[in-house]
């Protein structure tokens, strides 16, 4: 970003004496120069001028000779200073740096013992100061008026400060000291010195014998032409080996760029100072005349950095005629010449060029080619465009008073100049109070808008129309609209001038405020799960082929099948997630490697799922009109499905050793301890529902396979705004895609989550493997829940409330004996058909396999509460109840436990 | 029962005193969880303009360009659409299938068919060079030309080889900021709006101290008939005043995103800053474009209004003086258990 050196600023604004780079820092960013930092020389505290009155040659025993100097600093007593150059003598006068001062890169000066005494300062040499790399003596300045005693940063030029600031891409003009001076003007108004017109006035007639230029733009860009102004001159007789004036060094140094030779540094000055890039050529390597052309496919040039560049069709060249017209490539428009015709140190005839090259050209052919420089920068962002005559003058009139004695300016006066003039534009003045909410009178917007460059025609200046006609000022393309103007108003004015109001929405029965239901209920289940020792965590949703091998998903599982990204980080996962617990159970690695190892982890995000039978593809629509319900519709339909998923991991203990209980880890069982919470969470009744559960179809359930639990999670209607051709859970592919497989959870342990009427999710340990790969706790358990689609319906939010029962409960246990392999859920629903209208609850209170049971047998106890809505249940209705549950319930294999 | 009292009952003040305990031991939990602060900060950013009768409106993330860029004047050339800041989605195939080249590490090659592509539309000419997003994780780097990078210099030429051509683009992208919300919500509701767009956002940042290449954000949106500039600034002076405490000082400066004109960015004074009280650049904001209203069939002559992004990230990082981002995106449960129970 630009530097702005105060004193170089001053050339093009008058500055209040003694301005600090804060003050200005603070002056600019009212008007929307925002400071990024504040360079300096990097010296602070006492740097003084001093005079060495005596001293005395010691060589240690280390070998070294010091001087133990007594040195005048203006103080009544001299200071003692050992000082290692060789170059001290007596009567010299010295830089002193004084305990507490700070040199450049934070060495701090202080009094301190060195052989044998105690040097109260430092005397210090040119690279000591920064000046220079000087570092074979100290600095020696007895030959200047340098007062003992006064401050040397004055003397040396090191109280300077450099203002460095972020610009904003639409102001161009601003990469300029002619353009910040304008902003501090319209900032304090301090006077602006306007130097360009004033060279403008300068400039002589072009004349017949200019150097021949040639634009020839055979494929503008969007029909604008890659050059419309080309202003040329001619220098003779430039010492090739005159140095830049130590002011333009200066200058340039503070502004950040390298002092390089007098052609290139004053070409470097105009472009800081004005804003406009100057390319300067040796004329004597030149063949008449320059044609700038696009570049034909194939065609190369070697750059100034000496790379070799195959162009583009698209670039714009500077080409000179050696072979034919345009024969040679001589440069990139606006972006690096060529090393052909460039300035060497024998060149005394220069051809400067000042031209204007559209913006959407150098911008497209500093990409292509990686050669971002200070002359692109500022042709991308739009350059003034009737700016090009006065700055070659400019440059013209340093290389006259730098060049040497023989310096001639040629008459060969070229400015070729096929720009078609701006329309006026219109503003309308009603919106300064109706948009910015500010109330000036019309002279004052007039006065600004001139300010800034504006010329209202003669009709407007009498203020009387409703909207204004008016030419901008060249050096502001991005001035086109009302609002471009009523920002320059508001900015100008100050934005602190314009008021606070809070506005009060409209109230309509179809867009009223607040959450959303579904928002509530997410954040219900995020609340719920953190309530319940779960840490909400958010992954990034990035995978690579790694990710997926190491949950052991296999190449045909539709969940291989992933949305890649053009440009992922560098060596970094290229693909989005399909499922949550790919990247949660990264998450869990991180922390279980960080020996955080009891972890409850959920997390709430997408999943992005592209289908496998059409291309990812939206199309592409202009702007600036809306889409038509059709297009929406194709965009919506082409976007992935990104559903809205819940998933969590378990890992380590569920209990931790205390003086009251033992540790237990994490297993199958916290899968069951968790449903009552996700339950709650979810605001739903769920089951977990097992694959190899072949004697389910005797409750009254549906037949559900685990396999489908994982293609519903995978697949589902989305929540956002989108909805998706791929997002029908009955379509015929999506059947057609069933998971083979239940990666990455335990085969036998794993249990898909389901409602009354669909699966929603599946849970289950790890399978061992998975743990394996991710180095986790075996047994480990996850879960993932596709929350999109059903998280709210009807029946969650209008269900029923039974009524209560005033009478007693009865509780009565009972223990079956029933096959080890039976899942218990079949008595339990059975038992709950049964009592339609009794069983208030229903507990299973112990699982029992063991000496006192039959070889292939278990005991199930469940603990039965029981109660009547209408009366108190007498004994023998208690007796008709267990009658029925012991005759009725019909399950093989199944028997009261005597 | 109710009678007893302790001199009535020695032996009872005896089994009492026996029954002493002591409660000041404290037994490990594992049953210790929290929400993740950066969620938990986007929901006290919703309640606020909840409050005010806002609503809250959600997008997707893999976004059609037209959402993320054009339909927000985003010109064709704007380098914020180019490589080095926006996740561009190639295409979709089996992460295991071996049919498809290993092309992943050329990012050029997408930007040169994004290039191509561009090249057959008609559209506004470039006039900006950087990335201007509301809510940008990003600071400072904002000049930096398109091709001064970030990547290494010797990063592969585009390859000729690469499997789509311009006409098989996806034209999507990992949404840049939340504010395509604001189009999608303009053409489903129309105006007026009072909105906020919570979000997961994403650019093309390596993840180091003050970046992450995931990152929230929190778009609002208010498009109305007799919208100004000062209710724009009274609801963030307002805003800053909830988030940061009653005597928050706020600054607004001018300053450049394509989507708003005027545009301004607020600064909010900090007493903690780094090396002293001073200004920090908090969000950025503006007076909704009337090309961004055309593209959701608003008519700008009739309606206008405002609009600002904030980064969630920024916020917290403010809000509790977190140095380091890879604390807040690594997921390590030290860092949100300091947000369960405060000391």
């Amino acid at each position: 970003m630009p530097r702005v050196d105060l004193q170089w600023l001053g050339e093009h604004v008058e500055l209040p004496e003694n301005l600090t780079a804060e003050e200005l820092a603070q002056a600019l960013v009212k008007v929307g120069i925002e400071e990024e930092t504040i360079h300096s020389a990097g010296i602070a505290g006492p740097l003084v001028i001093g005079q060495v009155k005596q001293f005395e040659r010691e060589t240690h025993s280390n070998g070294k000779t010091i001087s133990w100097c007594q040195v005048d600093v203006g103080e009544p007593e001299l200071r003692g200073i050992v000082c290692g150059a060789p170059n001290i003598r007596a009567d010299q006068k010295v830089v002193v740096a004084l305990p507490g001062a700070i040199l450049p890169g934070g060495f701090e000066i202080s009094a301190r013992k060195t052989y044998g005494h105690i040097s109260d300062g430092m005397i210090c040499s040119e690279r000591e100061l920064g000046l220079s790399d000087e570092h074979e003596g100290i600095l020696d300045i007895t030959e200047t008026d340098a007062a003992i005693g006064s401050d040397a940063k004055a003397f040396l030029g090191l109280n300077y400060q450099v203002l460095e600031v972020n610009i904003t891409p639409d102001r161009g003009y601003e990469y300029s000291y002619r353009g910040i001076g304008r902003e501090y003007h319209h900032s304090t108004g301090a006077k602006f010195i306007d130097k360009v017109s004033e060279l403008k006035t300068c400039v002589p007639a072009v004349s017949d014998s200019a150097f021949q230029v040639i634009l020839d733009d055979q494929a503008p860009i969007r029909d604008v032409l890659g050059c419309n102004r080309f202003a040329t001159r001619l220098v003779e007789g430039v010492d090739p080996q005159a140095p830049s004036p130590k002011w333009l060094q200066d200058y340039l140094t503070r502004s950040g760029m390298r002092s390089i030779s007098l052609a290139v540094d004053i070409s470097n000055y105009v472009m800081l100072d004005l804003g406009q890039p100057i390319h300067c050529y040796d004329y004597e390597t030149l063949f008449e005349p320059i044609v700038v052309r696009r570049a034909q496919a194939g065609e190369t040039l070697v750059t100034l950095d000496n790379q070799e560049r195959t162009l583009d069709p698209e670039d714009l060249l500077i080409t000179d005629s050696p072979s034919g017209p345009g024969s040679r490539i001589i440069g990139l428009a606006g972006t690096m010449g060529g090393l052909d015709t460039e300035i060497t140190d024998s060149t005394s005839k220069i051809l400067i060029e000042a031209a204007y090259f559209e913006p959407v050209t150098v911008a497209r052919t500093a990409k292509r080619h990686k050669l971002p420089s200070e002359a692109s920068r500022r042709f991308e962002r739009g350059i003034d465009t009737d700016l090009q005559a006065a700055a070659a003058q400019l440059c013209v009139d340093l290389l006259v008073k730098y060049g040497g004695p023989n310096v001639q300016v040629s008459n060969r006066v070229g400015d070729i100049n096929i720009q078609v003039p701006a329309a006026p534009v219109t503003f309308n003045p009603a919106k300064v109070q109706t948009v910015l909410g500010l109330n000036l009178p019309a002279t004052q917007i007039q006065s600004i808008l001139e300010d800034i460059g504006c010329h209202l025609t003669a009709d407007n200046r009498r203020l009387k129309t409703d909207n204004w006609l008016m030419t901008t000022p060249s050096w502001r393309p991005d001035l086109r609209i009302d609002e471009d103007f009523l920002e320059e108003i508001a900015r100008i004015v100050g934005y602190d001038q314009i008021g606070l109001e809070i506005p009060a929405p409209h109230f309509s029965a179809e867009a009223y405020p607040g959450l959303t239901k579904r928002q509530r209920a997410v954040r219900h289940l995020s609340n719920s799960l953190s309530a319940n020792g779960f840490t909400e965590v958010i992954t990034y949703p990035f995978v690579g082929r790694k990710t997926l091998s190491n949950l052991t998903i296999d190449p045909a599982d539709p969940r291989s099948y992933l949305v890649k990204l053009a440009n992922p980080l560098a060596g970094k996962k290229s693909y989005l997630r399909s499922e949550l617990l790919q990247t949660l159970l990264d998450t869990v690695q991180h922390n279980v490697f960080r020996d955080n190892t009891n972890l409850r982890l959920y997390e709430i995000g997408h999943t992005y799922l592209a289908d496998p039978n059409s291309a990812l593809q939206v199309p592409d629509l202009p702007a600036g009109v809306p889409p038509t319900e059709a297009q929406l519709a194709e965009i919506n339909a082409g976007l992935p499905a990104q559903p809205l998923k819940l998933a969590g991991v378990l890992h380590g203990e569920t209990l931790t050793k205390t003086p009251i209980s033992a540790a237990r880890s994490i297993d199958w069982t916290a899968a069951i301890e968790l449903l009552p919470i996700l339950e709650s969470a979810l605001h739903k009744k769920l089951h977990l529902v097992q694959t190899d559960d072949s004697r389910q179809t005797t409750a009254d359930r549906s037949v559900v396979d685990v396999r489908r639990s994982a293609d519903v999670s995978a697949h589902s209607v989305q929540d956002l705004a989108v909805t998706n051709s791929n997002a029908d859970a009955d379509s015929a592919e999506l059947v057609a895609r069933r998971y083979s497989q239940i990666s990455p959870f335990h085969p036998t342990r794993v249990a898909a989550i389901s409602t009354s009427t669909k699966i929603i999710g599946v849970i289950g340990e790890l399978h061992p493997r998975v743990c394996k790969n991710l180095h986790l706790q075996a047994h480990t358990v996850a879960f993932e829940i596709n929350l999109s689609g059903w998280l709210i319906d009807q029946g969650s939010e209008f269900f029923s409330v039974q009524p209560l029962s005033r009478y007693p409960a009865v509780k009565q246990d009972f223990s079956f004996l029933a096959p080890a392999d039976l899942p218990v859920h079949l008595i339990s629903d059975r038992i709950t058909q049964l009592l339609p209208d009794e069983l208030e609850s229903l507990t299973l209170i112990d699982i029992y396999q063991g000496e006192r049971i039959s070889e292939g047998l278990k005991s199930v106890t469940y603990s039965l509460k029981i109660r009547s809505l209408n009366q108190t249940l007498n004994p023998e209705q208690i007796e008709k109840i267990r009658a029925r549950i012991i005759g009725e319930l019909n399950i093989d294999g199944v028997r009261l436990r005597d | 029962m109710a009678k007893i009292s302790k001199s009535a009952d020695p032996q009872l003040l005896e089994k009492i005193w026996q029954e002493r305990v002591d409660l000041s031991q404290r037994f490990a939990s594992t049953s210790t969880g929290v929400r993740n602060p950066l969620h938990k900060l986007m929901e006290d950013f919703e309640d606020f303009f909840v409050s005010l009768g806002w609503t809250v409106e959600l997008g997707p993330e893999v976004e059609a360009e037209w959402f993320n860029f054009d339909s927000l004047n985003f010109a064709k050339d704007h380098p914020a659409r180019a490589m080095q800041d926006t996740f561009y989605i190639s295409h979709a195939e089996n992460v295991f299938g071996d049919q498809q080249p290993a092309y992943s590490s050329q990012p050029t090659a997408a930007n040169s068919l994004k290039e191509e592509n561009n090249l057959q539309k008609t559209e506004d000419s470039l006039r900006y060079s950087a990335d201007n997003a509301f809510g940008s994780n990003t600071r400072g780097d904002s000049d930096l030309p398109p091709a001064a990078c970030r990547l290494p210099s010797d990063e592969p030429i585009p390859n000729p080889q690469f499997p789509i051509t311009g006409n098989e683009a996806s034209n999507m992208v990992l949404r840049t900021h939340t504010s395509p919300v604001e189009t999608r919500s303009l053409l489903k509701k129309g105006a007026p709006i009072y909105m906020v767009a919570p979000g997961q956002v994403f650019r093309t940042d390596e993840l180091d101290a003050t970046h992450t290449p995931v990152f929230h954000q929190l778009e609002g949106l208010v498009i109305d008939r007799d919208i100004t500039m000062a209710h724009l600034k009274g609801t963030l002076d307002y805003l800053a005043k909830y988030m940061f405490g009653r005597d928050t000082k706020t600054r607004f400066r001018p300053s450049f995103f394509p989507f708003t004109e005027p545009s301004a960015e607020m600064d909010i004074w900090f007493e903690a800053k780094k090396g002293g009280a001073g200004w920090i650049e908090w969000l950025g904001c503006g007076m909704t474009h009337p090309n961004v209203l055309r593209s959701a069939g608003i008519d700008p002559e009739i309606f206008r209004g405002f609009a600002f992004g904030i980064g969630i990230e920024r916020t917290l990082m403010f809000r509790h003086n977190i140095t380091d981002m890879h604390d807040i995106v690594e997921g390590d449960i030290r860092f949100a258990a300091q947000f369960g129970v405060a000391q």
